[in-house]
Formats: structure tokens, sequence, C-alpha cells
């Protein structure tokens, strides 16, 4: 590969707070961050509870502004939210209103994917979320794992060239977390995607990724990047993993334990 | 351990009941659902009035009442009232709705419509509406005008009032969920703010319904406007004509039931309460 997909730097979020009765103060949610994703890596972002990774991927999502700095997508410049790139939320975030196909069709008609093509794309992801048969079912009649499985295939069904997914397996039971991870791993071998992944539990770093970006307590920088160098399918029950997981939770451990100085996670 | 397949099961959640289907055994329900508690009142009444607790001049009897309901459709003025006061209340609730909704959007989204109209919104909230009628009167005289434009204002407001709250309630991660997929400007409105505003709505559209429906029997009495329902009450107190007047009121009722049972609840059966975003008992 020969540009990196994703280029951030020097990015730094800064949010206003508005106190009432004229006052405001602000917090720094991110302070500087570096990082590059290359093609068709999978990424996961960690760090300790609000150090602003959400906010990172909101960002790169383009539904948060960015205070200062660059961030390059196929090197050009992201203002704001667009169809070349899939977003997955930790609430899943899937319209009550419409069937799941007409979710999934969602991006395929802002897109203005011709009529045509949409049956043939939402079967195609149906079948490599395994809902085949869930097509005409309203949202609310689906278990939380399913919903977020709808809410994949409808990030992906319009062919973005990077997927961010925001704690996306955070809502589930352990359970259905695992056998969404293992999903994820399948989607992401088949379909060759740029992955930027936002989670909190050291595990699904490990077994996720090919990199691990480790951000520092807020206001963020990037403590660490550590390659994940197992083979995959990742077996969780061995020494080489359980390792990483250890090296990562040290690091976490280490980036809580500091004085803290204002504390509060950041939500906005 | 192998996990049971997910996908094979659809997980209803807790508590749901199957889906409801639209046969005429739902139907027959639905009717008596809605008609038995009536009837029950109603043939209470009946008795009540043959006691004569009440001078049976001014408590007739049901039968009594439908006698003269029937007699006076025969007569066709009965039903160029109906006709008439349901052409007031649809034709100002529609204007009221396409007006209402379209400003409740407008201050739900933008911070400068929202300050400019939530005072003047909740000012003229406060005053009855069949108040501004006298005034609405000497702007446009005894007319129908008078009443269509006092009906549709009032409508406006409450409707203006329930769409402002429930656009402002939206769940942001839809409205982000509906950016990240490419809709903005129009599209976002009425993609994704209209559908997921939609219970605050169409409750809303019933409250401009009653309210409307409330001031017109008011209106058409003050404004001797010759027809309507309201009128044709107002009109049998020169004749001590109970009997026109309990028809007339019982009518109204009838009315302000169907349009809110059959009209209203259906589209809230047929939308959000599809979508489980109302819950069905």
């Amino acid at each position: 590969m020969s540009h990196p997909k994703l280029i951030v730097r020097n990015l730094r979020k800064v949010f206003q707070i508005d106190e009432g009765f004229g006052r405001f103060s602000s917090i720094t949610a991110i302070d500087r961050i570096n990082l590059e994703v290359g093609e068709g890596e999978l990424v996961t972002i960690i760090g300790p509870s609000g150090c602003g990774k959400s906010t990172l991927l909101m960002i790169l999502a383009g539904l948060y502004e960015k205070s200062s700095g660059e961030v390059l997508l196929d090197q050009r410049p992201i203002n704001g939210p667009g169809l070349d790139r899939g977003v997955v939320f930790q609430e899943f975030a899937l319209f009550p209103w419409l069937n799941v196909r007409n979710n999934i069709c969602f991006g395929l008609k802002m897109k203005g994917v011709p009529a045509s093509d949409h049956d043939r794309i939402v079967r195609q992801y149906l079948k490599m979320v395994k809902l085949e048969e869930f097509e005409k079912i309203y949202p609310h009649r689906l278990s939380g794992g399913m919903k977020q499985r709808v809410g994949i295939a409808r990030a992906l069904a319009y062919a973005p060239g990077l997927l961010l997914m925001d704690e996306p397996f955070g809502a589930l039971d352990a359970q259905t977390r695992t056998s969404l991870q293992k999903m994820l791993v399948d989607i992401w071998a088949e379909t060759k995607k740029t992955v930027l992944f936002v989670t909190h539990s050291v595990r699904e770093a490990v077994f996720l990724s090919d990199r691990i970006i480790v951000l520092s307590r807020r206001p963020s920088k990037v403590r660490k990047i550590i390659e994940v160098k197992l083979p995959r399918p990742r077996q969780r029950l061995c020494a080489p993993f359980l390792r990483y997981e250890e090296e990562l939770e040290e690091l976490i451990a280490q980036e809580l334990a500091e004085e803290p100085v204002d504390r509060g996670a950041i939500t906005a | 351990m192998a996990k049971a397949t997910e996908a094979a099961i659809p997980e209803v959640g807790a508590g749901l009941k199957p889906e409801t289907r639209a046969t005429p055994a739902y139907y027959l329900h639905a009717f008596l659902d809605n008609f038995l508690p009536l009837a029950f009142i109603l043939i209470l009444w009946e008795v009540v009035a043959r006691m004569e607790v009440i001078h049976p001049a001014f408590f007739p009897t049901v039968t009594e009442i439908f006698t003269k309901m029937w007699e006076l459709t025969l007569e066709g003025i009965f039903l160029r009232d109906v006709y008439h006061s349901l052409l007031r209340l649809l034709s100002s609730v529609f204007f009221a709705m396409i007006v209402g909704t379209l400003c409740g959007l407008l201050m739900g989204t933008s911070r400068w419509t929202e300050k400019i109209l939530i005072p003047p919104l909740n000012f003229f909230l406060a005053i009855p509406g069949i108040a501004i009628f006298p005034i609405v009167i000497l702007w446009f005289g005894l007319t129908e005008k008078a009443i269509i434009f006092t009906l549709a204002f009032e409508a406006s407001l409450s409707i203006m009032l329930n769409t402002w709250g429930g656009v402002k309630s939206v769940d942001v991660s839809l409205i982000n969920a509906g950016r990240a997929l490419g809709a903005s400007g129009y599209r976002l409105f009425y993609k994704i703010l209209i559908p997921a505003a939609l219970p605050a709505i169409i409750t809303g559209y019933r409250q401009g319904f009653s309210r409307a429906w409330r001031i017109l029997v008011a209106g058409e009495m003050l404004a001797s406007i010759g027809t309507g329902l309201g009128f044709r009450i107002f009109d049998a107190r020169a004749f001590l004509a109970s009997d026109i007047m309990y028809a007339g009121v019982i009518v109204i009722g009838i009315l302000g039931f169907l349009l809110e049972r059959v009209a209203l609840r259906s589209l809230e059966i047929f939308t959000v309460e599809r979508w489980g975003m109302v819950r069905e008992l």
C-alpha cells in the first residue's frame, strides 16, 4: 500500500461548556493525536474511560468538529459526514420507522444507487450478517445483537472506504459480543474493508486488531501503538494472547492511576 | 459448547403481542370495545328518563331523542348541520396541520425561530380559544371565515407545541446516524426528523382536533351562522326543544369520538405502533 487510508495529524479537540449565567469553561478532550491507518487494516483504539476515544471517532465520522489539526481520508480532508465512511453506533441507532431492508437501503438511496440494485445488495449484506429471513421485520422486534448486525449491514451496504465503529458491542451480553466479534472478523476478511474500532475491552482489542492504538487519559495523546502479531483465527486462552492483554491492561492502569486533575467523562 | 443459532428465532421483546391483523374479527372486536360501554350508558339513561326524575320536557328518553334525530335527518336539516360542522372542522384542522407542523419543525431545529416564536406561542396557548372569537368576528364579520380562522389558529398552536417538543426530543443518535448515512438539509428533515418525532406530532394533531372541535361548537353558537350542530343546539332553546338539544350534543360527542377512534387511532396504529415507537397495550 502506498498511502495510508487515514491520516490524523495533530488533532486537537476542545469542548466549550456553557455553565449558564454567562460562564464558560473548556475541556480539552483530545490534546494531540497522530495516527495512521493503512488500507485494509483493522485497527482498534483503546484507552481509559473518558479519554476521548468516542470523541475521536465522531470527529473522524464528521459528526463532531475538530478544534485543530488535520484529518485526511484517501489524502483528502474530512469536513463533515459523508458516504465515504460507514458508522456503527453503540446504541445501534436503527430507524424504528423503517424495516430492516429499508434501514439498509438508506445509505444506498442517499448515494443514488439505482433502485434495481437495492434488492441484490440488501440480500448480499443480510447474508453476510446472517439475517436473511428478517428483511421485512421492524427493528423493535429484534434483539440487541440482531440490531447491531443490521447496523453493520447498513453501514457497509453503500461500500464506504472506511468503517468506523464506536464500541459497537458495548451494549450486548458477553455471548453475543463474542459471536459478533467473530462475525466482524469474518466480514472484514471477506470485504477487506479498513476498520477503525473503538473499545474499552482489552480482550476485544487483542482479538480483533492488527494494531492497537492506546490513548492516554484526557487530554489524550497516543500513548503507545501495539502491533498484534498473532495468527488468525485468534485463540483467546493461550499465552501470547494473554500477554498482549496483560500489556494493555498495565498501560491503561498506569493511565488511570495518575492523580486526577479535573475528571468526569466528556459527553457532548 | 455450540451456541444456539441466534438467527433462527425472531426474538420478540418480553410481553409483546404478535402483530394485530386487520381481519373481520378484529373490526368486530374494535366495534364492540367502543360501542358496548356507550350502549350501557344509553340504557341507563333510558331507565332514568322513564322514571321521570327530572321533568320529561327537559330530560327526554333515548328513544325520543333518536326519533327526533331521525325526523330532522329526514328533513335534511340535520345532515346539513353535520356536514357544515365537519367541513369547518376538517378544513381548519387541515390547514393547521400544515402550518403547525412546519412551524413546530422549524422551532425544533432553528434556535432563532425558537427564540422568536416561543413567547407568543405560550401567550396564545394560555388564552381560551373562544376568547379570541369576538375579535375575529370584528375582523371578518359573522362569517364562515371567522370560524375557520379561529379554529385553524387555535389548532395550530397545539400542533406547534407538540411538534416542537417532539423534534427536540428526537434521540440524537438517530440524527447522527442519518447524517452519517448521507442525509442533510431537507432530507434530514423529512427522512429522519419527521418520522422520529411522529408520536409527538400525532399527539399534537389529536389535541388540535379536540381544541378546534370544542371551539367550533361554541363558535357556531356565537356566530349565529345558520347551520352547524352548535348552532342547532343553541337555536333549539328558543323552542325549549330539549330533544333537539340532546340530539345535537350526542351527535357532537359521537362525531368527536369517531374522529379520535377511527381517524387518529388508525393513523397511530399504522404508523407509530407498528414501528414500536409507541407501546401497544
